[in-house]
């Protein structure tokens, strides 16, 4: 992924974000949700320290399935 | 019939009343503070009582600012009547506006456009006419409303952190 494509993943994150804090009432599920986009946002720019975890990454492989992604995920934590 | 039998103390007391009863209490109590007593006492006077009077070069100045306070109490009249009709109406009155974000990032081969309190994200690219000449075409992205724009300013800071 170039420079612009992680920026707009990122950009899309925050939208996300946005849409959570907005729409969902329950402030676990809010605060799961924030917790799942670092992760992923932690992916797309590449710090391998903050890896996903187990749950985090069930669903980015999900997502890989629905987008028919091929790039390797990195390995849960 | 009734009005030409009221006294003269009621008749000059009529300006008074044309603020409206459901503000008369805020209104009234500020024009006690702030207009003077003079127009209501020389019009409950009479005549001889009058001529009695000390000069008007004796006379203390009454406050400047008498219609200022009228003014002041009949425009918040009308805004407490607006208020009232937008709640009866069930409209939302906005508490504040939301500020705009700053211009994100430049992206290579991108620009931004400003709408609302967000930005608008489109590709541009350019490629020749039939003529042969240089035509910019532009593509809709996305569009990032200013929350989306701080939360993803929050994740990258967080992150570079």
């Amino acid at each position: 992924m170039n420079e612009v494509g992680k920026e707009i993943a990122i950009l899309s994150l925050g939208a996300i974000l946005a849409v959570a804090d907005e729409s969902i009432e329950d402030s676990k599920a809010r605060e799961q949700i924030e917790r799942h986009v670092k992760q992923v946002a932690a992916i797309i720019q590449g710090k391998p320290h903050n890896k996903p975890d187990a749950e985090t990454a069930v669903l980015i492989e999900k997502l890989r399935a629905i987008l028919g992604s091929s790039t390797p995920v990195p390995a849960a934590a | 019939m009734a009005a030409e039998e009221k006294p003269a103390e009621t008749l000059a007391e009529a300006p008074v009343s044309v603020v409206d009863s459901t503000v008369a209490k805020h209104s009234v109590s500020r024009r006690r503070d702030t207009a003077p007593k003079a127009p209501e006492t020389l019009l409950s006077q009479t005549p001889e009582t009058l001529v009695s009077q000390p000069s008007c070069d004796t006379m203390p100045a009454p406050p400047v600012d008498s219609t200022v306070a009228k003014v002041v109490s009949l425009a918040d009249v009308k805004r407490k009547k607006a208020v009232d009709s937008t709640v009866a109406k069930g409209k939302k009155r906005s508490v504040s506006k939301a500020e705009p974000a700053p211009k994100p990032k430049a992206l290579k081969g991108h620009e931004w456009r400003r709408q609302g309190t967000g930005w608008t994200l489109l590709r541009s690219w350019y490629e020749p006419d039939e003529t042969g000449a240089r035509v910019r075409r532009r593509e809709y992205v996305q569009h990032y409303s200013a929350t989306a724009l701080r939360l993803a300013g929050n994740i990258r800071k967080e992150l570079s952190a």
